[in-house]
């Protein structure tokens, strides 16, 4: 191995680590050049940077590499090495040309060269250094890539295709760009449109940015309905306006005040509640089996946007029978899985929730979507029965009646307490939850009246009327009525209240006593109910304790007799039934009311024929309520569309398509045919 | 009358040639030469005075048409207006000048599409024959519905050629295609649409090629007009086809009579007696088999004697049809086979679009998943006569409705013994439309003044118009025209529709619509390829080369002549020289 060889052995690692420090100590700035011509002249200027810089850093990693030469590693080899005795540099010359002395000191040399690595020789990697150096570019790229106002990212401004003619020197919209920023809880991207229609999401922000030529002097935006967006003008020449988008809008581009340019439109997609359907149990009551200590409910929500990962889960364990019914109610937050449609899923601990034979746990899942003011869906009851120790003993019947589902509702003693329990939690609830639970109170309140009301005909609240049952009968005078019948006879409170025609089995009988109780109770509760739908249960109390006090009364006074429910059959005449006789009994007319013709539409769809009208009789039509159309918006931009140019024969059948599908069709009606003249006559008259 | 006097001097001259012979004898040939040259010289007058048509007899003209290629043979060529002939042919305006400017023409040989309206009334009295003609492309037959009453369903019929895989949709005015159909293997198709209410509206034919692409579209006006409701004989017995009927009839606007026997003598709406009197003033009656056959021979008499004198008539089965009945329901033509109903009635299902939009009260659910189609049954019916039509068919073609002609009057046959499960499940709309258009084909004809106008009408094409009354006014997107009637042919007048799009006849206000000109481009080349060929078919009366218009040349006849004359002169004046002599 000559001395040459030897050296190059050493000079190579500390050459190549050379190199490697210089390519990346100054890699970072030529990608931070990179990325900073990027962001302000765009990509070809970029890559213009990235190809000087790469060149430059070639040209300097060659520099590197030509000055790690022997010569330096020589030097170094002196500087690290004390065994070098500052004659590593013999080792360069040619052993021919030196002297004896200078020979015999090379040969020490070279001899102690092979001990020691070659790695030795290296510099150390500067990692400070180029931790620094690589960081400073790291935050030099950050910035630059978040540098704010720069528009190089958006697409440039549209050509306006439609807008009209507008006269000469007039103003006249050239460019146009909508952008539209959905609220943040959407999870959508902000998106910009080439065109001014579009539909987008509810309580987005729109922005516009137009541009007219020649300039105008204040443009605006205006909304159909008398509304007007200001438009004000940027650095560049364009005009710029935006809106928060609360409903769906209609409106025009002025350029000048009173210019007739067509109608654009913002329709809004309103966010949806999220839906929620139960997938485990798939029967909304659940008997529970033997032994079972825990109840598995599974749920699926799914929303047009996110649905809130909590959702609150409302237990009800209802205990007890009769007025002695008590109910003790939890809220649980239940976590869900997922993003768009998510699960939540619970696993209940009935001992824990202090269930106990002969009551029922009824959960309800509450489910938000993810709005500043969510909007909550309450899924449908779950509710699971733990059957009573001897409820099984009832023999067949019972498999039937148990499992159906009773009117759950609440008795007069539960309002009170209820009522009760919400004035002592006044402190601690917002207005807004007070009210909301008064009223939810006041809901209850409602359900018992009207069940109550039931036991009076409902009468007394306006309640359906029956209709004339169908009967062949001349109808006698106002079915004959004793009006104010003297009070205490039980047949004339069935003919003042029942209007039925049956006999007395199929009617709500109640003697007149109850019946007086039961309106003073129903009174009282009217009372309650008032109080607590206005979110006062304060003045409600004395009303509640007043109807419960009444319903006790009428409890221990008298017993209901409930109707039956059956067919409503007009009662058979026995006295003429089987002999024959027919007096009295007439044909009866068709029962027949004509739908008639819709006069409102057929004007509407002549009013957009062929000849150019005013389309009052379609705005008829559309005011009217009959007509089902189903873009409103679209229709009003396409009879704007006629309006402006009666002679546009593309708006008007824009305009037709719109209508088609909401004109009504009629109940097919008869053409009639011809009788082929004279001809026809006499040919069909000779062939018989 | 030239030719007997000519003859008669020919006679006279030779008369007196003879005569002159037997005074001073000539030598015998120049006796024959002279009575022969008279004749000929008298001959080539009259044809100098007569020419006849033509010296190059049985000329045939070569006619290039639209989309006329070579071919054809020999012959003069001409190329009329609508042919892309090569610069090279002569090209004529119309055939009537291409006819003036060769008037030796004996015959006609078309080639291309065939001769347009225009060309037809000059080819008259030509034998025509019809050379090369280019294959049809696409939409060559569209039958548009007539006016529709509202909310009846109509029939959309047409033929296609040339598209391979062909599909034809109709699709309504906001775009929504509502029926398909493909094409038979001749290529005619059947689509049908609903019409809404009063007014017009234009539809429009789509024709898709195989890989679905659009081959061609063309417009089919839609009008809808409210006649004047029928009055309607519902006498029958109570059930849900009588009640659904009923509903059906009071909705549709009919003046409905109904007399539903509920037995002892009581009926719903009251009876109806069948008198010359009531079937008189009805249009139609719809009478089921129990009453039919309660009705006693002389009812039956009245109800077939007020047919024959136009009155509409449906017959209903609701039960077992008695032998008696079956035997008088023969003698109409309509045989009922076997007992009982059966046969299901198979349905397609429409577009839901069809339904239109609904009622406040039941709305038509677009996206509500389809409901299972109601599957009504069917009486077996024969058509005893074989000569009764079919109205209604169901998805397998069985007949559901047939009628025919009694007299002025028109007999219908309902089979179907459950049409109220149509209104049941949700397809009232069908049910309408059975019943709707049962009852206009029978009802009692009614004549409205309306003008008779051709199905298709042209942008650029004369269309005719019949029935108009004097001052009628054309009113078009171009304004309004003032119609001229022919005296000639009373109530007609000729109209040239110069913009496309709907027009109306006023007074009266009756619409029809003008195609754009382009549009139904096959429908044009099948016209004329069909009237082409029906000119050629024609037996032709007149013998040809009758045509007195186009004479022959005159000159070469006169030159004959004078060189006859000259000849004449010459032998006579010999003699007259010889004689000298003498």
């Amino acid at each position: 191995m000559t001395a040459e060889v030897l050296l190059a052995r050493w000079v190579r690692p500390a050459r190549r680590r050379a190199v490697g420090v210089a390519v990346l100590g100054a890699m970072p700035a030529v990608i931070a050049a990179g990325v900073i011509a990027w962001r302000m002249a765009g990509w070809g200027v970029a890559a213009a940077v990235l190809a000087i810089g790469l060149a430059m850093l070639g040209w300097w990693a060659g520099r590197v590499r030509s000055l790690h030469g022997m010569g330096w590693a020589a030097r170094r080899l002196d500087g690290r090495r004390d065994d070098m005795e500052d004659s590593a540099g013999l080792l360069l010359c040619d052993p021919a040309a030196l002297g004896p002395l200078q020979r015999l000191q090379r040969a020490r040399v070279e001899a102690r060269l092979a001990s020691g690595t070659p790695a030795d020789l290296c510099d150390r990697w500067p990692v400070q250094r180029l931790a620094i150096g690589w960081g400073v570019a790291a935050a030099v790229v950050a910035v630059a890539l978040m540098w704010p106002g720069a528009d190089r990212g958006r697409p440039a401004l549209a050509r306006v295709t439609g807008e009209g003619v507008a006269a000469p020197g007039a103003p006249r919209l050239i460019g146009q760009r909508l952008r539209v920023i959905p609220p943040g809880y959407t999870g959508l991207a902000a998106r910009d449109l080439r065109a001014l229609d579009a539909r987008v999401p509810e309580e987005s922000h729109v922005a516009w940015t137009l541009r007219f030529a020649p300039q105008p002097a204040r443009p605006v935006l205006s909304v159909d309905g008398g509304r007007v967006i200001a438009l004000v003008r940027d650095g560049e020449g364009d005009w710029r306006g935006a809106v928060r988008l609360f409903r769906s809008i209609l409106y025009r581009v002025q350029p000048v005040a009173g210019t007739r340019a067509p109608l654009h439109r913002l329709e809004m997609v309103a966010d949806r509640p999220p839906r929620v359907r139960m997938l485990t149990p798939a029967e909304p009551l659940v008997v529970a089996r033997a032994g079972q200590r825990r109840w598995a409910l599974v749920w699926e929500a799914s929303d047009d946007h996110r649905v809130a990962p909590f959702a609150e889960l409302l237990l009800t364990v209802v205990a007890g029978d009769g007025e002695q019914v008590s109910v003790r109610e939890r809220r649980m937050r239940v976590a869900g899985a997922g993003g768009r449609v998510r699960r939540f899923a619970v696993s209940l601990d009935l001992a824990g929730l202090g269930l106990s034979p002969g009551s029922d746990l009824i959960a309800r899942l509450v489910v938000a979507d993810t709005r500043p003011d969510p909007q909550r869906v309450r899924a449908p009851a779950a509710i699971l029965r733990w059957p009573a120790a001897g409820g099984e003993a009832m023999g067949g019947l019972e498999a039937v009646t148990r499992r159906v589902m009773p009117a759950y509702f609440r008795s007069q003693r539960q309002i009170i307490f209820d009522a009760e329990q919400l004035l002592r939690e006044r402190r601690r609830l917002a207005s807004a939850a007070f009210l909301a639970r008064s009223d939810a109170i006041g809901v209850d309140q409602r359900l018992l009246r009207l069940r109550y009301g039931q036991f009076l005909g409902e009468e007394a609240e306006g309640g359906p009327h029956r209709p004339a049952l169908p009967t062949a009968d001349a109808e006698p005078d106002e079915h004959g009525h004793a009006e104010g019948g003297a009070f205490g006879e039980a047949g004339d409170v069935t003919a003042e209240y029942g209007h039925s025609h049956d006999h007395a089995e199929a009617a709500t009988l109640i003697d007149p006593d109850t019946k007086a109780l039961l309106k003073q109770a129903l009174g009282r509760m009217w009372q309650s109910e008032l109080h607590l739908r206005q979110g006062e249960p304060a003045r409600a109390l004395p009303e509640a304790y007043a109807a419960l006090r009444i319903i006790k009364q009428v409890q221990q006074a008298t017993r209901i007799f409930l109707a039956r429910v059956g067919p409503q059959l007009p009662p058979v005449d026995l006295a003429r039934r089987m002999t024959g006789k027919r007096d009295g009994a007439t044909g009866a007319a068709l029962p027949l009311a004509a739908v008639g013709r819709d006069g409102l539409a057929e004007a509407a769809w002549d009013d957009i024929g062929e000849s150019p009208g005013n389309l009052a009789a379609l705005d008829r039509w559309l005011r009217s309520g009959r007509a089902r159309v189903r873009e409103p918006l679209k229709v009003r931009a396409a009879i704007d569309a006629v309006r402006r140019e009666p002679g546009c024969a593309r708006c008007r059948e824009t305009l037709r398509a719109l209508v088609w599908p909401a004109l009504p069709r009629p109940a097919a009606r008869i053409g009639r045919r011809g009788d082929g003249g004279l001809v026809g006559r006499r040919y069909l008259e000779a062939i018989r | 009358m030239i030719g007997w006097v000519l003859l008669g001097a020919v006679v006279v001259a030779s008369g007196r040639l003879v005569w002159r012979q037997r005074r001073a004898p000539w030598a015998g040939w120049r006796l024959a030469a002279l009575l022969v040259l008279q004749a000929m010289t008298a001959g080539l007058l009259w044809c100098v005075l007569e020419p006849p048509r033509s010296l190059r007899g049985g000329a045939t003209l070569v006619v290039m048409t639209a989309r006329a290629r070579g071919g054809g043979g020999g012959g003069v060529r001409v190329a009329l207006a609508e042919a892309d002939a090569p610069a090279a042919v002569e090209a004529a305006p119309d055939l009537a000048t291409a006819l003036r400017r060769h008037p030796e023409t004996r015959r006609l040989l078309v080639l291309g599409e065939g001769l347009a309206a225009r060309d037809r009334a000059a080819a008259e009295t030509l034998p025509v024959v019809v050379g090369q003609v280019p294959p049809l492309r696409g939409l060559v037959r569209v039958v548009p519905p007539p006016q529709v009453a509202p909310g009846a369903g109509f029939v959309v019929a047409g033929a296609v050629a040339g598209v391979d895989g062909a599909t034809v949709e109709l699709v309504d005015p906001a775009g929504v295609s509502v029926d398909r159909a493909v094409p038979g293997a001749e290529g005619d198709f059947r689509v049908t649409g609903a019409a809404r209410v009063a007014g017009t509206a234009l539809f429009k034919l789509r024709v898709r090629d195989r890989r679905g692409r659009v081959a061609e579209q063309a417009a089919v006006p839609v009008w809808t007009v409210t006649g004047v409701p029928p009055q309607l004989l519902l006498i029958g017995s109570p059930g849900p086809e009588a009640k659904y009927l009923a509903r059906w009839a009071s909705d549709a606007g009919l003046d409905l009579r109904a007399d539903l026997a509920l037995g002892g003598g009581l009926a719903i709406g009251g009876a109806v007696p069948v008198s010359d009197a009531t079937l008189g003033r009805a249009d139609v009656a719809i009478v089921d088999e129990r009453r039919w056959a309660a009705m006693g021979a002389g009812g039956r008499a009245a109800l077939v004697a007020a047919v024959r004198a136009g009155l509409g008539l449906v017959l209903r089965i609701d039960g077992p049809v008695g032998a008696e009945t079956r035997r008088q329901w023969r003698a109409l033509g309509w045989r009922i086979v076997g007992e009982g109903s059966g046969a299901p009635v198979r349905l397609t299902r429409y577009h839901a679009v069809r339904a239109g939009p609904g009622t406040r009260d039941a709305p038509t659910n677009l996206s509500a998943p389809d409901r299972a189609l109601p599957v009504p049954t069917r009486w077996a019916v024969r058509d005893g006569g074989g000569d009764s039509v079919p109205l209604i068919r169901d998805a397998g073609g069985a007949a559901l409705v047939r009628w025919r002609a009694l007299g002025r009057g028109r007999v219908a046959l309902w089979t179907v013994a459950d049409s109220w499960l149509l209104v049941l499940a949700g397809e009232g709309a069908r049910h309408a439309e059975w019943w709707s258009d049962t009852v206009a084909a029978v009802a009692r004809p009614r004549v409205e003044a309306r003008a008779t106008l051709p199905a298709i009408a042209r942008a650029g094409q004369r269309m005719t118009m019949c029935g108009i009354a004097p001052g009628a006014r054309v009113a078009g997107p171009g304004g309004a025209v003032r119609l001229l009637i022919d005296p000639a042919t009373p109530g007609c007048a000729g109209y040239w529709p110069v913009t496309a799009g709907w027009h109306r006849l006023l007074p009266g206000g009756q619409p029809f619509f003008v195609q754009p000109e382009g549009a139904l481009a096959g429908v044009a080349a099948a016209e004329r390829r069909e009237a082409t060929g029906a000119l050629a078919a024609r037996p032709l009366t007149a013998a040809p080369g009758s045509r007195a218009d186009a004479p022959g040349p005159v000159w070469p006849w006169f030159l004959g002549w004078l060189a006859s004359a000259a000849l004449l002169w010459w032998l006579e004046r010999g003699r007259r020289v010889m004689d000298g002599r003498l």
